[in-house]
């Protein structure tokens, strides 16, 4: 880009400047004292071109108006890759500014509007303001190194894509980590909402526990109230069932037997015992629920008295052993003892020898009339054959004896007659035997008989003791003092006179009685108090049967409310774990974001060090020549920081190791090589560009040496702008445009406006 | 003649587009990676790759 013409109207200093057919080849100087013009002739050409001046902010361009003008006008034109445009640019105070590009020989612009222009601009020339500024435009300020991180390096070296989609990565990076940040607020948010919903693990287990516990009071207390209700109506009938069996205890007499005091006793000992179980349900003092009530005293003092007949008993039961073993019920050997034997044995003995003596007695009877016969036999027979042996009677005997005897001769007649003798006194014997078998029998009966009495009278008294509880206790007492025992009748008088006398004497008896039935009287009041009790005892368990179900109402509510939370805990955790998702998604993006961003910036860094490499290049050719070969070798690092080859060193040093004039002819140099990036990163032909004030901090020669190798730093670097306060040689210019303070209007070339 | 131009540099800055850049890059980088010792994430190599072109053709293809 070559520029050819400028035409501008009220424009900074100049109420007209004109710079007509500049020569698009060489240096062009630009001169003058302080506050000359000087810049406002280079800022004029960049308004043309950008719209805009370094030195006047965006948005006060207004100032670029002329002092005490209303708007402005600027004309410029230039050659870019052959072709050649044509820019007009107008401000007014009002801030309004319009903008035309013309192709050179069109009278229509090809573009309006300064954003178009600012476009067109860079469609033609391929730099922007920025770039104008950092690599063109060397403004009158201190020079200093580009920054590597410029736009201007950037879009020089191709990164500028690469740099933006690396920013959109890191905004990308940026958004995802808010996200996750603001998913972790939202996780924590849900937290906090579990938190306060959460439910300890143990609070529905409690629940279900207590609501347990009222089911099973409830159950319990109505329990107890059937119980109650069942006591109530037991107690009701209970009295009655008292005052019967009472009444007839209270009526009964002395021929009471022992066994039917003790069941009347025991029975009404039972019905108070009833009565008191069913108190147990409730709490009173109702005497008819204590055992120390008057009634439970009485009955107990009663069974006492009845009781206290056990040692009559006892004496009784002894007495009845012996007279057991009298009466042989006991298997005990009397012998061994040397006691009298049982009084049956010594019947039965007594008997078996009464029958063993009239058996004799009836054998010797026997013998008796059997001696008799014989005898008189044996005398008839002697008789016959002795004195009349011829009778008939005489023949028979003979034929008996003969037969008993085989042959039977006189001779042997008087052994009949001794026969006869014998018979008779044995007859005699036997009579006698007879007699005394007789007498003792006699004797034996008249022992058996006084036996028989005594075991009679035995039998009388064993059967009294055994029937003494069931025969009236008047005649028991009666029948023992008839026993005649000193052991019983010296207990039992001791127990008639003291705790027996209700069971013997009527009048003690009617005593007793008298007091049982106010007793039993009394029951009824009694009870009408009891039943009150109960019915409040009901009332109070009624309460807490409502109470509980009321409580369990309540409980049943909570475990829904429970639930419910539960389900909400559980919705927000759900929604923690999609977020968590989210988050891991949002990381794994991440990953591949910062990944995608380590090869973009691995990728510009490969650009960069490749670009920076060349511009070393650049750079350390353009050096000797600017500094007349004191320096040759130049590094330029990744961030462009500038390190410089001394041969007095023999090192590289920092750009701070140098003089101010040799600082600002390297950095000269780097901007120069920038120039040349630029011209060939856009593949501009041709170029110009301005320096103002380059050479602030330069020598005489360092001035004439640079001016000479300006020229020739690149071939594409045709058209050179240098300003400065005066030159001393104006020799290597093309042109020289000098300011002043006075003059309003430059014109340089033929002004044809 | 100009000084660069006399002096012979050969080594002439040449712009391409971003695209071109990224891709010889990647090549390079994907060999790199896959030689290493340590384990490399085809996939998610793959896909930074995928997003860094989509954005680039989305932006024109380069500078």
């Amino acid at each position: 880009m070559i520029i050819q013409n400028v035409r501008a109207q009220n424009v900074l200093k100049y109420a007209h400047l004109v710079l007509n057919d500049l020569p698009d080849k060489g240096l062009i100087a630009i001169s003058g004292r302080n506050e000359s013009g000087k810049t406002a002739v280079v800022e004029t050409i960049c308004f043309a071109l950008f719209g805009r001046t370094f030195s006047v902010p965006e948005d006060r361009l207004q100032k670029i108006i002329r002092w005490n003008e209303t708007s402005c006008q600027v004309e410029l034109q230039f050659i870019s890759n052959e072709q050649v445009y044509r820019i007009e640019r107008s401000l007014d105070y009002k801030g309004t500014h319009a903008a035309q590009m013309f192709k050179d020989g069109e009278d229509e612009p090809f573009v309006t509007g300064p954003h178009s222009v600012e476009e067109a601009v860079y469609e033609a020339c391929g730099f922007d303001f920025q770039q104008y500024l950092d690599a063109l435009y060397l403004a009158q300020r201190e020079i200093s190194t580009p920054h590597s991180q410029s736009d201007t390096i950037k879009a020089i070296a191709g990164a500028t894509d690469l740099e933006e989609v690396l920013k959109d990565l890191e905004n990308d990076v940026e958004s995802e980590r808010d996200r996750i940040a603001d998913i972790g607020i939202e996780v924590e948010g849900l937290l906090k909402q579990i938190d306060k919903l959460d439910i300890s693990e143990h609070t529905l287990e409690s629940i279900e526990q207590e609501r347990r516990a009222c089911n099973d009071r409830i159950r319990e207390t109505e329990a107890a109230v059937v119980q109650l209700d069942k006591a109530a109506d037991d107690i009701q009938a209970g009295c009655p069932k008292v005052q019967q069996v009472g009444k007839a205890l209270a009526t009964t007499g002395l021929d009471t037997s022992l066994k039917r005091w003790g069941e009347m006793i025991d029975a009404l000992d039972e019905q108070m015992n009833v009565m008191r179980d069913s108190c147990s349900q409730i709490e009173t003092d109702s005497d008819l629920c204590t055992e120390h009530s008057d009634l439970s005293l009485f009955i107990k003092e009663l069974g006492d008295r009845l009781d206290a007949f056990e040692d009559v008993q006892d004496r009784m039961d002894s007495y009845r052993v012996q007279l057991a073993t009298l009466l042989g019920e006991t298997s005990v050997d009397n012998s061994e003892l040397n006691t009298e034997k049982p009084l049956p044995v010594q019947h039965r003995e007594i008997s078996r020898c009464i029958s063993s003596n009239r058996l004799k007695n009836a054998g010797a009877q026997l013998l008796i009339l059997a001696s008799v016969v014989l005898a008189l036999f044996s005398l008839l027979g002697w008789w016959q054959l002795g004195f009349n042996a011829d009778s008939h009677t005489a023949t028979w005997y003979t034929g008996i004896l003969t037969d008993a005897f085989g042959s039977w001769s006189e001779k042997r007649n008087h052994l009949l007659q001794m026969a006869a003798i014998g018979f008779g006194v044995f007859a005699a014997i036997m009579i006698f035997i007879s007699m005394t078998l007789s007498r003792r029998i006699r004797l034996l009966k008249q022992q058996e008989s006084r036996l028989q009495d005594r075991l009679d009278d035995i039998r009388a008294r064993a059967k009294l003791i055994d029937e003494a509880d069931e025969i009236p206790f008047n005649q028991l007492v009666e029948g023992l003092e008839k026993l005649n025992n000193e052991g019983i009748s010296q207990l039992l008088k001791t127990y008639t006179q003291g705790m027996g006398q209700p069971f013997v004497n009527q009048l003690s008896l009617a005593t007793e009685q008298d007091k049982l039935l106010d007793m039993l009287n009394a029951c009824m009041n009694s009870v009408g108090d009891l039943r009150e009790s109960i019915a409040t005892e009901i009332g109070r368990h009624q309460r807490i049967i409502e109470e509980s179900g009321e409580r369990i109402e309540e409980l049943n509510h909570e475990k829904d409310e429970l639930r419910q939370r539960e389900l909400e805990i559980q919705q927000l955790r759900d929604q923690v774990d999609t977020l968590a998702t989210q988050t891991s998604r949002h990381e794994e993006h991440i990953e591949t974001l910062q990944l995608a961003m380590y090869l973009l910036q691995e990728t510009c860094r490969n650009i960069y060090s490749r670009f920076n490499q060349v511009l070393s290049k650049y750079t350390g050719k353009v050096m000797p020549k600017l500094t007349d070969n004191r320096y040759k070798q130049m590094q330029i690092g990744d961030d462009l920081g500038v390190r410089v080859f001394s041969q007095e060193k023999n090192d590289f040093g920092e750009l701070e190791e140098f003089s101010s004039g040799t600082q600002r002819q390297m950095l000269l140099a780097v901007r120069l090589a920038m120039s040349k990036a630029l011209i060939e990163a856009v593949e501009q032909s041709r170029q110009f560009i301005i320096l103002d004030e380059p050479f602030a901090f330069f020598d005489r020669e360092r001035i004439r040496a640079s001016l000479a190798a300006l020229p020739k730093v690149d071939k594409h670097l045709d058209q050179i702008w240098i300003i400065t306060q005066e030159f001393e040689d104006l020799s290597p210019f093309s042109l020289h445009i000098e300011c002043s303070r006075e003059n309003e209007e430059l014109i340089v070339g033929q002004y044809t406006g | 003649m100009s000084i660069l131009s006399w002096l012979g540099v050969k080594q002439r800055f040449m712009r391409r587009s971003a695209l071109d850049e990224f891709k010889e890059f990647i090549k390079e980088e994907k060999t790199r990676k896959s030689s290493a010792d340590h384990e490399f994430n085809e996939e998610q190599f793959d896909k930074a790759v995928e997003l860094v072109l989509r954005r680039l053709e989305k932006r024109g293809h380069g500078s």
